[in-house]
């Protein structure tokens, strides 16, 4: 095999050599001590220095240990890499902060990722990327399918120190991964940009556990969780087919704008679970999106992709899955803005929210999965009356408080329930005051949204209901389909699953 | 030695390379790493004897064996920990030839899941 040096970007270095001062530019040459050099570590299949992208990773990781002023980063020709990556910050005489993986070509599908046969440190390779305790990492222009765990994964640790912030994914595809696509848990900031994600068992893009500032920080505490908030940015991304689109459980700082959710479970699902840190998830604005023909119904046998949740807890014995057929669902969300988002063909509910019924609702111990000031304003729904959503455009099960609903589609249909209190109870005009996150109830069947009664558990009107259908692909025998075909929407086609015979027994 | 050789060309299940060649006791003990707890969250051995992990079929979420505290000669300690996450259909194994009390973390779930390994001489 015929080695090649690493290939050394050191433009005023070279310049100077060869006596081509003049060449390097006149602003090199007034600061050339400050100028950074860069390494590049180049990964193909054949004719390279390294033939796997963790053998140049583990190269520029050493490198930059030995260069502190100096950049890596790793480029990877078209091919397909049978390897999970992994590039562990916590690994002594390596530095991977700012480190940059990409690949060569803009064509993402090029450079691809494949888990399958895949081997890794304990088995079966589980990510594509798995990046602990790095900051500033940035991934690019690649593609990884059909891994034991996740596509594209960093976090950071609170118990040992770890810290992550500010990483990139750009560019980026992942498909057929157990669990998520796109995955960030415990960081400070970063970004999930131009990418997509479809047939993953959760979601496609995926934001976890947002650190705070105090590591003991409580929201009962009425404390800001990061004092100077930094975001973590989603934009022009595309999530198709997959259970969820979006999930951000105990999310915090979350802008997602301008992106397509479409022919998801559910679209967008920023959510509050005891299975992370930092409850509740919270002050995320959610704008400018397209979420549509969330109707992919995964529960069905003949779906390409299954669930690996574990649902939202139990109720009388019953799991209580995530809804289908939902565009937006804010899941014991606080402060969170829903803005401007065209919602639509969603057979079930366009944007829905609710609380996490406390102690009585096994996935929310400590009752941190209140709904409380939250806002959601100036959204487009079921595009006028051209493609509209099934039952009800706004759902809410009437918990929590401070939330409100203003400026949205003037023929917006709004869930009644049992019609004991006045819609404009359960769907108070924008703006609220807020409350405090004690005063408010997670728990409130008087408008027979969230449960019927603690009698009737079942019925498919109330949100513990409809999540708790068994078997969860009967939660379709509610849907309202009110369109014949859903009219056409640059260029995106419905994609839904047809039940066998029996297997969905209304 | 045999067995751990056939393991390691089956790629089943991950060995510290560095560990002292030492040929262990008996069957390994097994620990079921799954959401959000080990199983059994406190185990005595033998010196000499070993534990494999092994990563929970249900799991949905990511874990890892982190060795929090051990006995104070234990050495080359980076080796009773696993440097990445799993989420299903993973095993890591280790051999316990220094007596004393071993205290594990998940890293990514610290405060629910903890084991302690006592191993007596």
């Amino acid at each position: 095999m015929k080695h090649r040096l690493p290939v050394l970007a050191l433009v005023p270095v070279l310049a100077a050599l060869l006596g081509l001062g003049a060449l390097a530019g006149p602003a090199l040459a007034a600061k050339p001590a400050k100028k950074q050099k860069t390494m590049v570590f180049e990964a193909c299949r054949h004719g390279c220095r390294y033939r796997t992208i963790q053998k140049a990773v583990d190269a520029a990781g050493t490198f930059a240990y030995k260069n502190k002023t100096a950049k890596a980063k790793v480029k990877i020709r078209p091919g397909k890499y049978v390897e999970g990556i992994v590039v562990d910050g916590t690994e002594r005489k390596k530095d991977f902060d700012g480190l940059v993986i990409e690949g060569t070509k803009k064509d993402r599908k090029l450079t691809i990722l494949e888990g399958k046969n895949a081997r890794g440190e304990l088995g079966a390779a589980q990510n594509g990327v798995e990046a602990i305790s790095v900051d500033g990492l940035v991934l690019k222009n690649m593609w990884a399918r059909n891994y034991e765990s996740n596509g594209f994964f960093i976090h950071a640790s609170n118990e040992e120190g770890q810290h992550c912030v500010g990483y990139t994914m750009d560019n980026l595809l992942a498909s057929g991964n157990r669990s998520y696509g796109l995955f960030a848990k415990n960081c400070y900031g970063g970004k999930m940009i131009n990418s997509a994600g479809y047939h993953q068992g959760d979601s496609a893009f995926y934001v976890g556990e947002t650190p705070c500032d105090n590591k003991k920080w409580n929201v009962y505490s009425g404390e800001a969780c990061q004092k100077k908030p930094q975001w973590t940015l989603l934009k022009n991304d595309q999530s198709y087919e997959n259970v969820l689109g979006y999930s951000g459980t105990n999310s915090k700082y979350v802008r997602i704008i301008e992106n397509a959710f479409f022919n998801n479970g559910a679209g967008i699902v920023p959510n509050t679970l005891d299975s992370e840190g930092y409850e509740p998830n919270g002050w995320n604005v959610i704008e400018r999106n397209d979420v549509f023909w969330n109707n992919y119904n995964y529960f069905l046998a003949g779906s390409a992709f299954h669930t690996v949740s574990e649902g939202l807890g139990e109720l009388s014995g019953h799991l209580i899955n995530y809804p289908t057929g939902v565009g937006i669902i804010l899941y014991g969300s606080d402060h969170n803005v829903v803005r401007g988002n065209h919602v639509f063909g969603n057979y079930k509910w366009g944007i829905a929210s609710f609380s996490g019924p406390g102690e009585t609702f096994v996935a929310n111990e400590g009752n941190e999965a209140k709904n409380v000031n939250n806002e959601i304003v100036e959204n487009v729904m079921g595009r006028e009356g051209a493609d509209p959503n099934g039952e009800y455009d706004l759902w809410n099960d009437y918990t929590g408080g401070g939330n409100c609903w203003g400026a949205n589609s003037s023929n917006s249909t709004f869930a009644p329930g049992n019609g004991k209190v006045p819609l404009s109870q359960i769907y108070p005009v924008c703006p609220q005051a807020p409350v405090s996150y004690a005063s408010a109830t997670s728990i409130n069947i008087s408008a027979g949204l969230q449960i019927a009664s603690l009698a009737e558990t079942g019925n498919p009107a109330t949100i513990l209901g409809y999540a708790g259908t068994d078997p969860a692909q009967n939660q379709q025998c509610t849907w309202v389909r009110r369109v014949a075909s859903h009219p056409a929407f640059q260029g995106f086609k419905p994609v839904e699953i047809a039940p066998k015979p029996g297997e969905v027994t209304c | 030695m045999l067995a751990v050789a056939a393991l390691a060309l089956s790629g089943a299940v991950a060995t510290a390379a560095t560990a002292p060649a030492k040929k262990p006791k008996g069957k390994p003990q097994e620990v079921s790493v799954a959401d959000f707890y080990f199983g059994p969250e406190k185990l005595t051995l033998k010196e000499g004897q070993s534990v494999n992990w092994v990563w929970a079929e249900a799991n949905t979420n990511p874990h890892d064996v982190h060795l929090k505290s051990g006995p104070k000669s234990l050495k080359q300690k980076a080796t009773y920990s696993t440097k990445t996450t799993a989420v299903t259909n993973a095993e890591f194994e280790k051999t316990f030839t220094t007596p004393g009390t071993y205290k594990f973390i998940c890293t990514i779930h610290p405060t629910e899941m903890h084991m302690t390994i006592v191993v007596k001489k």
